[in-house]
């Protein structure tokens, strides 16, 4: 049990001054152990494949924090946006207390959105860039921490896509099975939010292309194989900037 | 070449027109956010066939030889909304490939990865897309984003219901040769030795973000946020991978579609018809001996004979293709568009329309 102490202050301000305690225990709890290392340099190349050791660790200092953006704010994409939980929830369990700390806030910059795209694309996750602090994706820093300009991106103008012979694509945002018509935004949104982590698309090792693997850079109609990261791609979320990690959560 | 069809160059004069668009002129020229006369580059379309339209055919008249172009001698640099784009490392490299990029030194690299859609069924592959050639690939023009010039931009932010984003998106031209027409659900007249281009995702493109603060203040959302990329401030690089890759000299046979190609014209979002893969993983396939192979498909569910793609051509090319193209820039309906400055749509587009199956 927390016992907040008490001060020889006016009621209201120790009221006030409670609040701020219980909050701030609060974050405590809520904030994953840091693994942040020294940021010793600037790392302005080769940051995609991580080879500079300045360009790893420090996203997990951060929470996540999400701001639906234009058409996905509104009531009929709520579908879209439980999915998008689901698979920022998916990710944060591949990465034991990991960063996925899925809350919203309008004012944050890290936007989640709807979009027409051209030709066969399902959607895109663009990692945000470095900051010369922060050096990885951040979904979101601390106020003037970061760009936090890390995009995830579904595609709006799914109908216009031909999924079986004649009949069009739409999106299922359900839990269960899709029809054989229907792209899982669940599976689709798991693949983007690994490309916010700066993962690229691969197989992992020894798998067959015959499943729909989260980062293998397509989806199937009818299929549910992207909700469900291997070893391999969970890892990623431990050391997300590696492609041929060494560490495990 | 030949003289019995006026439809020589519809597939090179859709794709062209994108360069008409973006450059003012064809092969380059000042960019400008004005696209002028550009659409009286595109070519007229001729009334559709009436019982071809369920499956996306058409009768299509081209008057435009506008192929004689040099994709390499176009600007290198090219201004939008939010900065200007300069692929100029382009030309220090030998590009024999989509998937040859200039060495990035010294810029932070922003990578655009998607997620694309897999077909396993070839009928329904081949059905999506109403041109499958054999060619020899050429050329590649250089990398630009979707805009008018070819310049930067970014989608905005919006609150209200009903407005949609336009994706900015980075693609490139593919010069081929044809060497034969397998199938051409659109009537082109299209025959081996002719020279087409279409459009292909990805390249790499160095940004540099331009009065960033005037731009951001003209697309500041309700609450004061800041739209997609905008808030970098100093030059960095954008690199989108090609979905399937193609080299100079290969030979391949392609599955290409007329499509909506989408993006930021006058200010507005629009979109004209642009020739571009039938699917972007799966457009490309390579003939060993009696073997279609499909490169984008390593499962192997799309490879089959040769003998078995040609008669599934012959059998379902364009049953199942999109809306049928349409001449000019038609502005995206019926949301009104991002408009960084704050300007009218210009008045040169067309109206919109309302019945292209959307």
């Amino acid at each position: 049990m927390v016992v907040i102490p008490q001060y020889s202050v006016a009621p209201r301000r120790l009221s006030l001054l409670r609040s701020f305690v219980a909050l701030a225990l609060a974050g405590a709890l809520l904030v994953p152990a840091s693994v942040a290392q020294a940021h010793t340099g600037e790392c302005l190349t080769d940051l995609l494949y991580g080879s500079d050791p300045n360009c790893r660790g420090h996203w997990q200092d951060f929470h996540t924090q999400y701001h639906w953006n234009g058409e996905l704010s509104q009531a009929h994409h709520s579908g879209e946006r439980d999915r998008f939980l689901s698979a920022a929830t998916s990710w944060q369990n591949a990465s034991g207390a990991g960063p996925w700390h899925v809350h919203f806030d309008s004012t944050k910059p890290t936007h989640v959105s709807m979009v027409n795209f051209n030709g066969s694309v399902l959607g895109t996750g663009r990692p945000a860039r470095e900051d010369g602090n922060d050096h990885i994706p951040q979904m979101q820093g601390a106020a003037g921490e970061g760009d936090g300009t890390t995009g995830l991106w579904l595609r709006h103008d799914i109908g216009e896509l031909i999924c079986q012979g004649t009949t069009a694509c739409s999106w299922y945002t359900g839990t269960g099975t899709p029809g054989g018509a229907q792209l899982d935004a669940w599976g689709v949104w798991m693949e983007e939010l690994g490309h916010a982590q700066n993962i690229t698309h691969h197989l992992p090792p020894g798998h067959s292309s015959a499943h729909d693997h989260t980062m293998s850079g397509s989806t199937t109609p009818g299929t549910t194989d992207k909700r469900n990261l291997t070893s391999h791609e969970a890892d990623h979320a431990c050391d997300p900037y590696e492609l041929t990690h060494s560490s495990s959560c | 070449m030949r003289s019995n069809h006026k439809a020589r160059f519809v597939p090179i004069v859709l794709a062209l027109g994108l360069m008409a668009a973006v450059f003012g002129t064809p092969l380059g020229g000042t960019p400008n956010f004005d696209r002028g006369e550009s659409d009286q580059d595109y070519a007229p379309v001729t009334a559709p066939v009436a019982s071809g339209e369920a499956a996306g055919q058409s009768s299509v008249d081209v008057t435009n030889e506008l192929v004689r172009h040099n994709l390499q001698t176009r600007s290198t640099t090219a201004v939008g909304p939010h900065g200007a784009a300069d692929v100029s490392a382009y030309l220090g490299i030998t590009t024999d490939s989509l998937s040859t990029f200039p060495e990035v030194v010294g810029y932070p690299m922003l990578r655009w990865d998607y997620s694309f859609l897999r077909l396993r069924d070839p009928e329904q592959l081949v059905a999506a897309a109403r041109l499958a050639i054999r060619a020899e690939v050429v050329d590649f023009g250089l990398p630009k984003f979707n805009s008018d010039t070819g310049g930067y931009w970014t989608p905005g932010l919006h609150e209200e219901e009903g407005v949609v984003d336009v994706a900015n998106e980075v693609w490139r031209e593919v010069q081929v040769r044809v060497t034969e027409v397998l199938g051409d659900a659109l009537d082109t007249g299209l025959e081996p030795g002719d020279t087409l281009v279409f459009i292909s995702r990805g390249g790499q493109i160095r940004v540099d973000p331009a009065d960033v603060a005037a731009a951001d203040g003209n697309r500041r959302g309700p609450e004061g946020e800041h739209p997609h990329d905008v808030t970098l401030t100093e030059p960095f690089v954008v690199q989108s991978p090609p979905p399937v890759d193609l080299s100079k000299g290969e030979d391949v046979l392609l599955l290409l579609d007329w499509n909506k190609f989408q993006g930021l014209y006058g200010g507005a979002y629009g979109y004209r018809f642009e020739l571009m893969p039938a699917n972007e993983i799966l457009y490309k396939y390579i003939i060993d001996g009696d073997t279609a192979v499909n490169v984008g498909d390593p499962e192997g569910s799309l490879t089959m004979s040769y003998a078995a793609l040609r008669e599934l051509i012959d059998k379902s090319l364009g049953t199942a293709a999109g809306p049928l193209p349409r001449p000019g820039i038609i502005p995206a309906d019926p949301h009104p568009p991002v408009d960084p400055f704050e300007g009218s749509p210009p008045n040169d587009v067309d109206e919109p329309d309302h019945s292209h199956g959307e």
